[in-house]
């Protein structure tokens, strides 16, 4: 398994964040995460990218606790945190050298993955501008590319694809796809459902710091066959008095069906 | 390693050090690039002169009566030790920021950089950051020189500079230590809560380490001192064996942080960022009453709320303000009291010295990082006002208020009886002025313009009771001025925000 959550719950004093979640995102799984504000989406992403530590059970990363093996899960994991930190006095395209060198690329890799993020994400021609002068769009965009440099095995998006224009949503989410079947594990929530029912293949909801229900591409299929999209599943789903979903559901198998 | 992936090599610990200071280094390359030259040499100007006058009088003083006067090398190097107190209680606090609290800790969280790297970096950018600080000691060592004193003033900077060295590096390990502590269970029994704030328990050495590191700073500091001045007087043995003894503390001090960031920095970071979650979420938990929450109800409506948040809050987001504040007042005070009324004058013209040239400086200096606006803009902006931003400003206040009392009990402290209760008076008339002026100030001004009002009004403080009355008594007479100019447009704009909000719009 690339990235599986254990029994893991996060407490922040008397406030249950995430509760007993049970999540395995293997090779090549694009697992869109959903919920209504609060659910408790950003601290799993925060705990699968080890910024937060679970108050029980574990985060394992490729097998090994990312708590105990920080430096380790840093290495292979991209995160998009939902508020971007950059920094504002370099330009783009020395922020993405930094992130490069960072990762410990070699520089005709970065290099190359460097002009291939710009130009998907069409930041080339402001790739020599200050990042303190770009828009929010535009320093999305850059917190992006500085996660997918180096292609790492697993991805952690927070709300990534908000606010992106319609041109680099296309291009980046056929790279995502790309990137996902070559056997990277994505975990990404959006509130933009339209966008995670054609971009995963599975859909993780939580609701009150549990999962609720996790649909798989077959099930998505139907839905959108019998009801159109996601948004009348979702409202019943967070519906007060909807159950957790079991630890069997949970851990349905990988999208490439291996381990790496 | 999935397949089309690169792997990435493992870089070491002094690459990626030296990656990080590359790139910081390019960062305050584009800064001076866009500089706002007019508002930078504004600042420069105004800062410099205030500065001038403070150090011309701190030393004037100094080269009068004092220098000589029998003991005058005494005095003077006690004016070099109380100096290095401010000195060590300052870099104290300002390294646990550059710590624990750096802008940039975020976006260098996101990468695999090993802790021992970023240890270097730290360690250094420390040691920039804070050279502000020293300035004030260059002033010191120079005006001694000129003064024909050339062996005091490197004595005077000798001491200085090694009190900087030990304080940075017993700070970072304080700070390591503290950071590491939070979330463990064997310090627990380390963690005695005493100030009583809202902090969690969990993280209450982080509340205290900065001061212990400025503490074990001055302290090995001060064995330093101890073996200078034994030099200068001849006694070479004794003084090289007390220098040469802090060198092995030092050492030691630096290579446990790395060892602590080492095996627990992530860990710490993820802990430190929990706090900060539990924080937030708990806004709307319920919260034990403050004092002097009955002054909320005074306010009009709309502040009402703020205030009250902002009250129960203060505390916990100044706490360390609080901490360095009256550790260094109870420091001067203290060495202020053992050396009589004289020097008790003199003291006061160090803070104030200190306070206008750190921040002058460290506004300049502000331009080495990467992740913050450019410091002059503060000139030219106004403060915003909302409010959320009166609630803020008016409980800030309240705490400086809280503090008055104390300081004037410790004025008591000194003296003849008819001078305490006159510097008693002064301490709580000036602390109130001072409150005042900050919070008028900050309403309507700018942050940096309330900064070096409120050096200012302690400038008025020194000039007012170190025999210069007429001065003294003009400053504070257009301070007060200022500040009631000021605080006569408060009614207007909380009728303004009263407005605001049945109008339904956002404050």
């Amino acid at each position: 398994m690339s990235l599986e959550f254990r029994q893991v719950s996060k407490s922040y004093g008397s406030h249950p964040a995430v509760r007993e979640l049970s999540l395995v995102v293997g090779r090549g799984d694009f697992v869109g995460l959903i919920g209504p504000n609060g659910a408790g989406k950003t601290t799993t992403l925060r705990m699968a990218a080890g910024h937060l530590a679970p108050t029980e059970g574990t985060v394992l990363l490729f097998g090994k606790s990312v708590m105990d093996h920080p430096l380790e899960a840093r290495r292979r994991i991209g995160y998009v945190p939902e508020y971007i930190a950059l920094y504002d006095y370099l330009t783009g395209a020395e922020y993405l050298e930094f992130a490069g060198e960072l990762k410990g690329l070699d520089q005709p890799e970065r290099t190359r993955d460097i002009v291939t993020l710009l130009d998907i994400l069409e930041l080339g021609e402001e790739r020599g501008r200050l990042i303190r002068t770009y828009s929010q769009g535009m320093r999305r965009k850059v917190a992006l590319a500085g996660a997918l440099l180096g292609r790492p095995p697993v991805l952690l998006l927070d709300e990534a694809l908000n606010g992106l224009d319609p041109t680099t949503l296309h291009r980046l989410k056929a790279f995502l796809k790309d990137l996902a079947g070559q056997g990277a594990a994505i975990l990404i929530s959006s509130h933009v459902l339209e966008v995670l029912e054609r971009l995963c293949n599975r859909i993780a909801v939580m609701n009150a710091g549990r999962l609720v229900e996790i649909m798989d591409a077959e099930e998505l299929e139907r839905i959108r066959a019998a009801e159109g999209g996601l948004e009348q599943r979702f409202v019943t789903l967070v519906a007060p008095g909807a159950g957790p979903v079991t630890e069997q559901a949970a851990t349905v198998s990988d999208g490439k069906g291996g381990d790496s | 390693m999935i397949a089309g992936t690169m792997t990435p090599t493992h870089v070491s610990s002094a690459r990626m050090a030296r990656t990080l200071l590359h790139f910081r280094l390019r960062a305050v390359h584009h800064r001076l690039r866009v500089l706002d030259l007019p508002a930078l040499l504004r600042l420069i100007v105004v800062a410099g002169l205030v500065g001038f006058v403070l150090v011309t009088w701190a030393f004037g003083r100094m080269d009068g009566p004092l220098a000589h006067a029998a003991g005058a090398r005494e005095a003077i190097r006690m004016e070099a030790y109380r100096l290095g107190a401010f000195l060590a209680a300052a870099t104290g606090f300002l390294t646990f920021g550059t710590l624990w609290r750096n802008r940039d800790i975020e976006v260098l969280n996101l990468f695999p950089v090993p802790p021992k790297a970023l240890f270097r970096y730290r360690l250094l950018e420390m040691s920039a950051r804070n050279l502000p600080l020293l300035t004030v000691g260059l002033l010191a060592g120079g005006s001694l020189a000129w003064r024909g004193h050339p062996v005091l003033a490197l004595e005077t900077c000798c001491y200085l500079a090694v009190l900087y060295v030990t304080t940075i590096a017993w700070s970072i390990y304080w700070h390591a230590f503290a950071g590491n502590s939070v979330g463990t269970p064997s310090f627990e029994w380390l963690k005695i809560h005493l100030a009583g704030a809202m902090v969690l328990k969990d993280r209450t050495l982080l509340l205290y380490s900065p001061f212990l590191g400025a503490v074990s700073g001055f302290a090995w500091g001060l064995v330093a001192y101890i073996g200078l001045t034994a030099v200068s007087r001849g006694d070479l043995t004794t003084g090289l064996a007390l220098l040469l003894a802090v060198v092995p503390p030092v050492l030691w001090a630096c290579r446990e942080a790395e060892a602590l960031l080492e095996k627990g920095y992530y860990q710490a970071l993820a802990a430190l960022a929990e706090g900060e979650q539990s924080g937030e979420l708990g806004e709307s938990a319920p919260r034990p009453g403050f004092l002097g929450e009955w002054y909320a109800v005074r306010m009009p409506p709309a502040v009402r709320p703020f205030v009250v948040k902002d009250l129960r809050q203060a505390w916990r987001r100044n706490r360390l303000d609080y901490v360095v504040l009256l550790t260094s007042a109870g420091v001067l005070l203290i060495l202020a009291a053992g050396r009589g009324r004289e020097m008790l004058e003199a003291g006061w013209a160090w803070p104030a010295t200190w306070v206008v040239l750190a921040l002058a400086a460290g506004q300049a200096f502000g331009m080495t990082r990467p992740g913050s606006d450019a410091p002059w803009q503060w000139l030219s902006l106004p403060a915003p006002m909302s409010r959320h931003y009166a609630g803020r400003l008016l409980s800030t206040g309240f705490f400086v208020a809280l503090v008055a009392p104390w300081l004037a009990l410790a004025l008591c402290w000194a003296g003849e009886p008819w001078e305490r209760a006159f510097l008693g008076v002064l301490a709580i008339g000036l602390s109130a002025c001072v409150t005042a002026a900050n919070i008028a100030v900050a309403l309507f001004g700018n942050p940096l313009s309330g900064r070096v009002l409120f050096a200012s009004s302690l400038l008025g403080a020194y000039a007012f009771s170190g025999g210069r009355p007429i001065l003294g008594a003009a400053l504070l007479a257009a301070l007060a001025v200022v500040t009631l100019a000021l605080l006569a447009r408060l009614p207007a704009r909380l009728a303004l925000l009263e407005q605001e909000r049945r109008g339904g719009r956002p404050g």
